[in-house]
């Protein structure tokens, strides 16, 4: 009993330290993380270029989405299993980049709408989306204060994918992407752990020996599951469904998924109605 | 610890340049639509299949039923035209049965797609496949033993493989390919030029040989045989092949066996003659189908002879007469014999199983040849090292190429096809292009892990068995030869051997623990 009180007191003192720190840092967009992003958009599309490990991603962060969805009741029976499964279903992908992601879900016949704040990627996104016929895609330059001025409540999915590692403040992001979200709705993070496993493996592994462009991560800004789910739990009134580990293998360019969430994780939570 | 932050701009202005980008890219697309009005020769399909033989139309097929592929627009380049061969109506006159000269040992996991494509039961209907139950393999050479030691059989209770005519599989693919809306056929369309782009953003396009139309798409799959197009086009490509200096003399035999159990018309036969492997493939209880690798001199040799002069010919190669009167070639059996008689006395358990296989080794006598059905072809390897680029692959005899005499083309090509559409399937239900390069490189992957091995394994077996070389002398070859036949007939030597080893590694491991 006394250990458990011990434990929410901590908790809470954490919780108290972050909302103080946090509000203090109001934007949820690092100018210096733009520009580092802004300047992959030359090999962005290029499947065997340094963001090969970003294209290889692309089928495992989409299954998670259907599946996370399918169990939501979201899809319609008819569209399970096919290449419409995402019809009719609104969802905004925040951080899109180039749109590796926001161009695999269009084309699953989504409703997709991509931000993000590098207007050089956005530029990249909407000329590389001229290959998709007659397909539901958007893309707008802004951050989420700005979407969510006009979008409140009105997705039925948000994706944040490898994107909550590159914001400072992780809980005006969330609570901006969450009011973006319809009751109901289902928000979808992938991002790497804060472990001693991820620093060896993403910052000196991965970004010494190129799989990752150099710069591109700082490991203080990672977040970890835990983390996560108290901010979505307490401050976005969101369940949380699932966190299931991600692992990576550089040689044959693979993603899996494991029991492990040492390395990266994806979680999907729920707001509640 | 936070990086101080800066507002890039007020949203006002943000809002602005969207649209501005916004517009410029629409512009850009209209643009890009109005060329496509432009040049309206340029026809735009999902799936382009440059060359409809057996793999390029099972290919076109299977892609048809995958779920996540449905409705995607088909497109199958055929080089011959519409030929009335495929016209099944005439097969089905079972009284007077005309055999193709041109047949395929089709395997288990190859009749699998045929029945996932709805193929197989045509071909079943129409009664042309006929089940292998047993293949007898021998060597030349075989003397005074009488043939025993040097054969390898192989018999099943299940069919090892069904023996079909390639222009009944391909009247059968071609019925389901006429049913299926979404797949257009174009006869008398060879490709001539192919425009494959690095960039993903671009699609394929396809140059037609023999009009100025050209046709752009998302996936081009390249099926055109061993003398590809498509796989010339890739970037970077690297083709390792060779000829075998050898031709396949193919005809319709009619044979005379003293068979009368349930294998009777169900047996293949091989026999590794000195210039190159004999096949006879039991098309039914009187008619065999022959492959008969030989020298370029004796196929020519053979083309001219008469009916009569071949059936001779034939019969005597396929009989032992000739060689057992060399006295070096006797003294490389017997020690085959022998090798043969310590293996049985090494592992006794293996002695049953070799009871029931010392059956009449005797080769089928063929006793007529029909007409107009005796052709012959060149025989090569080869080895594309890509079988996958930016938006293309490669399927069947395009990407690789190997002798006949184990009967494996088609079914790797067939293969081929099975783990293509598997992988084109998964990745269009995870949203991916179709013409995604990840995809593709996983169909590569698996498709060499799968091919390769088989390919250098029959390579092997072509060059042990089915070459002549003057540098070795022939007892040799044969003594080595017999040696291999008598091994592959005793296999369990070899899982008693690896057992005992595995005992020795337990002893020696618990010593030193």
């Amino acid at each position: 009993m006394n250990l458990i009180a011990k434990k929410t007191n901590i908790s809470n003192s954490f919780f108290i330290f972050r909302t103080l720190t946090q509000n203090y840092v109001k934007e949820t967009v690092n100018a210096h993380e733009v520009e580092h992003h802004s300047n992959m958009k030359e090999y962005w599309w290029n499947s065997n270029g340094p963001l090969n490990a970003l294209h290889s991603f692309n089928p495992l962060r989409v299954s998670f989405i259907i599946n996370g969805l399918t169990n939501m009741k979201k899809i319609e029976t008819k569209n399970i299993g096919t290449r419409q499964s995402l019809e009719n279903i609104k969802i905004l992908d925040v951080g899109c980049g180039g749109g590796l992601l926001t161009e695999a879900l269009a084309r699953l016949d989504g409703n997709v709408t991509g931000i993000d704040p590098s207007k050089e990627l956005i530029t990249i996104a909407n000329d590389h989306s001229v290959i998709l016929r007659n397909k539901n895609i958007k893309y707008f330059n802004e951050s989420i204060e700005e979407h969510v001025l006009s979008n409140t409540e009105s997705y039925d999915a948000i994706v944040t994918s490898e994107v909550l590692e590159h914001v400072s403040n992780k809980y005006g992001f969330l609570t901006k992407c969450v009011d973006c979200l319809k009751p109901g709705g289902s928000l979808f993070v992938t991002t790497p752990n804060r472990t001693i496993c991820s620093w060896l493996s993403v910052i000196m592994l991965g970004e010494t020996f190129n799989f990752i462009p150099k710069g591109t991560h700082e490991w203080e800004k990672f977040i970890c599951p835990h983390e996560l789910q108290s901010i979505l739990e307490n401050n976005c009134e969101c369940d949380t469904i699932s966190i299931n580990g991600l692992s990576y293998d550089p040689f044959t360019n693979r993603w899996s998924w494991t029991d492990s969430t040492d390395l990266s994780y994806a979680l999907h939570a729920v707001k509640s109605t | 610890m936070y990086q101080r932050l800066i507002f890039i701009s007020s949203s006002r202005t943000h809002l602005m340049t969207n649209m501005l980008s916004l517009n410029s890219s629409a512009n850009r697309f209209y643009l890009s639509l109005g060329n496509v009005a432009n040049y309206s020769s340029k026809k735009y399909y999902d799936i382009v299949i440059a060359g409809g033989g057996m793999v390029g139309c099972a290919m076109a097929c299977k892609l048809s039923k995958e779920s996540a592929l449905r409705g995607m627009s088909i497109l199958l380049l055929e080089g011959g035209p519409n030929r009335k061969e495929y016209d099944l109506s005439a097969k089905k006159n079972t009284l007077d049965k005309l055999y193709s000269n041109r047949v395929s040992a089709v395997s288990k996991s190859s009749v699998r797609l045929l029945q996932s494509i709805g193929a197989w039961q045509i071909i079943e209907d129409l009664g042309r496949n006929n089940a292998v139950k047993e293949m007898r393999i021998w060597n030349s050479g075989a003397g005074r033993s009488g043939g025993i030691n040097n054969v390898l059989a192989f018999d099943n209770v299940k069919d090892l493989a069904y023996i079909v005519e390639n222009d009944t599989i391909l009247g059968a693919l071609y019925k389901k390919i006429n049913e299926e809306q979404n797949i257009t056929v174009n006869y008398d369309t060879r490709v001539n030029q192919c425009n494959l782009s690095d960039s993903h953003r671009d699609l394929a396009t396809v140059k037609v040989a023999n009009g100025e139309i050209s046709f752009e798409t998302s996936l081009l799959i390249g099926s055109d045989g061993y003398g590809s197009k498509v796989r010339s086009a890739i970037s970077g490509q690297q083709y390792i092949g060779w000829e075998y200096g050898q031709r396949a003399v193919v005809a319709t035999l009619h044979i005379q066996s003293d068979e009368d159990n349930i294998y009777k018309g169900h047996v293949a036969w091989q026999k590794f003659a000195q210039l190159g492997p004999v096949a006879l493939l039991p098309l039914d209880d009187k008619t065999c189908s022959l492959v008969w690798t030989t020298s370029y001199e004796e196929a020519n040799r053979l083309a001219e002879l008469s009916d009569n002069e071949f059936i001779d010919a034939l019969n005597d190669s396929l009989s032992e007469e000739k060689e057992s009167n060399n006295s070096s070639l006797l003294l490389a059996d017997d020690a085959a014999h022998i090798l043969a008689n310590v293996l049985n006395k090494y592992c006794q358990s293996n002695d049953e199983n070799k009871q029931s296989k010392k059956i009449k080794s005797i080769p089928p006598i063929v006793v007529g040849v029909i007409k107009d059905s005796r052709a012959s072809f060149p025989l090569g390897f080869g080895h594309a090292c890509q079988y996958v680029g930016q938006r293309v692959a490669l399927v069947g005899d395009a990407a690789h190429r190997i002798h006949p005499l184990a009967g494996q083309g088609v079914n790797l090509g067939f293969s081929d096809v099975t783990e293509l559409s598997n992988q084109l399937n998964q990745s269009v239900l995870t949203g991916a292009d179709i013409g995604d390069l990840n995809a593709l490189l996983n169909y590569q992957t698996a498709a060499q892990r799968h091919n390769v091995p088989i390919m250098l394994g029959v390579d092997g077996i072509q060059k042990m068995y089915g070459s002549k070389n003057n540098l070795v002398p022939p007892a040799i070859t044969t003594l080595i030869r017999n040696v291999g036949l008598t091994i592959c007939q005793s296999t369990p030597i070899i899982k008693v051997c690896i057992f005992k080893m595995k005992l020795m590694i337990i002893h020696v491991y618990i010593l030193y623990v």
